[in-house]
């Protein structure tokens, strides 16, 4: 099954639409709440690097 | 130019271990030591290590609701303090990249116009990448940017698909040879005596003899079809997470797909495990440097390790943290493990039967010996010749580190880029990597939770709380 030119361009605005929903409102209300905020200001203050993939991007061990 | 580069480097990966090399090198003579003559006194104990690269590779911003925070700063009263004063780090940055990448582009023969859009475009989108891994939830549940310059990269690919002019760029596979060159200097075995001895035996016992025993399973008992698909999952699962995915990934030359299966699954878990883990070993009233020691040799991702170590307290993140550096350092020993054991074990030419040392030679992937050069280079060699641990540390955290995180960026938008996500989905299928995934996992934070309690809990549970206590 072959997809048109338009319907492939229409799917990537979809999708990338529903991308910048997710980072541009859900997220930053998640990041409002309680709970999750107070587990930001903890690594904020210990100045931790949780999204680190390697030590050497974690600051605790710099 | 094509030609000439083939003639003198027969196998793209020697090419990429010089390149690497010529990386580390400029990265050493940025650094200005102190001089012994010129200072004395208090001038001498005072005088630093100056990296002239500090700051100069872009590491955006975290942000909350507006992704122009991660590379502007908020508008300050003081007037030397531009918010636009990450774009000169930027655009040394992109610079340096396409540098980097003209070498890789000749050897493959890849023409003006091809290189410059390539490179263009998977900058763009690598950048996009770093963006979305920067906001803080994104963040603090550990997806990091290899998720999203995957993401963006399989959604073009499955959507609109890749224009022609841009393939010859995705060279994703050597551009991770490239950034795993560099990751060699990172792993620094001086790191191992940082916890002394239950560090060591709780990092370097367990994680090999899970390794071990998870690929057995998943050849043995679950019949997996693909041996590297096998590694990738139980290496990731067994030591680092996404650093170990890559790393053995290009050691066992597994496919695109299958490192990024690799990559969902332990990314997936690892968000889990963070929030769980350290709310059961609250819950079960467990000794706190044993929970954390736990989790360091459990817990797949670093910076996940540290964040989940920080729910305990500030001496549960250090022992957590430290287990896991220790671990990220084995990283080296499996790699070269692997490429090795791969050699004398599958053949990737039919026909060819005998694996004597020319053969194993020939397989191997040249690039783990830039790996791991990098490593010994940084351990052993730089200090022998009197460059101090401060200049090591700036060189590997503020130069090498941020230059590596780039070049796997762009990688891995590649690889999505030549990703095709219907054979993503053939493994959510099978079932059998989540069941090889769950199974490694559970084995291994039976063995971690044992070796931390024997180590952390009874043997060495006054050394290490002194060691702690300086």
């Amino acid at each position: 099954m072959t997809t048109s030119r338009s319907a492939r361009w229409f799917q990537l605005l979809v999708l990338g639409s529903l991308l910048a929903f997710v980072w541009l409102w859900i997220l930053p209300r998640i990041a409002s709440t309680g709970a999750v905020q107070n587990h930001l200001r903890l690594l904020d203050e210990r100045n931790i690097n949780a999204g680190a993939m390697f030590y050497t991007e974690v600051q605790e061990q710099r | 130019m094509s030609e000439w580069l083939r003639r003198i480097f027969h196998h793209e990966d020697w090419l990429i271990v010089l390149l690497g090399a010529a990386v580390l090198c400029a990265s050493i003579g940025m650094v200005q030591l102190p001089s012994e003559s010129g200072s004395t006194g208090a001038e001498a104990g005072k005088a630093k290590v100056v990296n002239l690269v500090k700051g100069k590779i872009a590491k955006l911003e975290q942000w909350v609701d507006n992704p122009l925070r991660s590379v502007m700063s908020e508008p300050s009263a003081d007037p030397k303090q531009k918010s636009y004063q990450h774009f000169p780090a930027l655009v040394f940055t992109w610079s340096l990249l396409g540098v980097l990448l003209v070498p890789l582009a000749w050897w493959k023969g890849v023409r003006p116009r091809e290189y410059w859009i390539g490179v263009f475009a998977l900058i763009a989108l690598g950048t996009l990448a770093f963006v979305m891994a920067s906001q803080k939830v994104i963040k603090q549940y550990n997806y990091e940017y290899v998720l999203w310059a995957l993401l963006l990269g399989m959604l073009i690919s499955n959507t609109v698909g890749v224009p022609r002019v841009i393939r010859p760029m995705l060279m994703g596979d050597s551009i991770i040879k490239l950034g795993l060159v560099l990751l060699g200097a990172e792993v620094l075995f001086g790191k191992l005596v940082a916890l002394g001895t239950p560090g060591i035996l709780t990092s370097w016992i367990v994680t090999p003899v899970v390794l071990v025993t998870t690929y057995w399973f998943g050849q043995r008992v679950l019949k997996m079809e693909s041996p590297s698909l096998n590694m990738v999952i139980s290496a990731d699962m067994s030591v680092c997470g996404v650093s170990a995915a890559i790393a053995t990934g290009a050691a066992c030359k597994a496919k695109r797909e299958e490192i990024s299966y690799a990559i969902g699954i332990s990314l997936l878990f690892t968000s889990l495990m963070m929030v769980v883990q350290p709310n059961f070993v609250l819950w079960s009233g467990m000794d706190k440097n044993v929970g954390a020691a736990w989790m360091g040799g459990t817990i797949d991702s670093t910076g996940a390790v540290a964040a989940a170590g920080a729910v305990l307290g500030k001496e549960a993140e250090t022992i957590a943290s430290t287990v896991k550096m220790i671990q990220n350092v084995l990283i080296g020993v499996i790699a070269f493990a692997v490429a090795g054991y791969w050699s004398v074990r599958f053949n990737d030419q039919p026909g060819t039967q005998g694996v004597g040392i020319g053969e194993i030679w020939r397989r191997f992937p040249k690039f783990v010996l830039g790996f791991v050069a990098a490593s010994l280079a940084f351990s052993f060699l730089l200090p022998a010749v009197g460059i101090p641990a401060s200049a090591i540390d700036t060189i590997t955290k503020d130069s090498v580190t941020p230059l590596r995180s780039w070049l796997f960026c762009i990688a891995f938008v590649a690889l999505g880029l030549e990703t095709n996500f219907w054979e993503l989905g053939k493994y959510l299928k099978e079932g059998k990597p989540l069941a090889l995934y769950v199974v490694g996992q559970a084995w291994s934070m039976l063995l971690s939770l044992l070796m931390a309690y024997l180590m952390f809990g009874v043997l060495y549970a006054d050394r290490v709380k002194e060691i702690l206590a300086k």
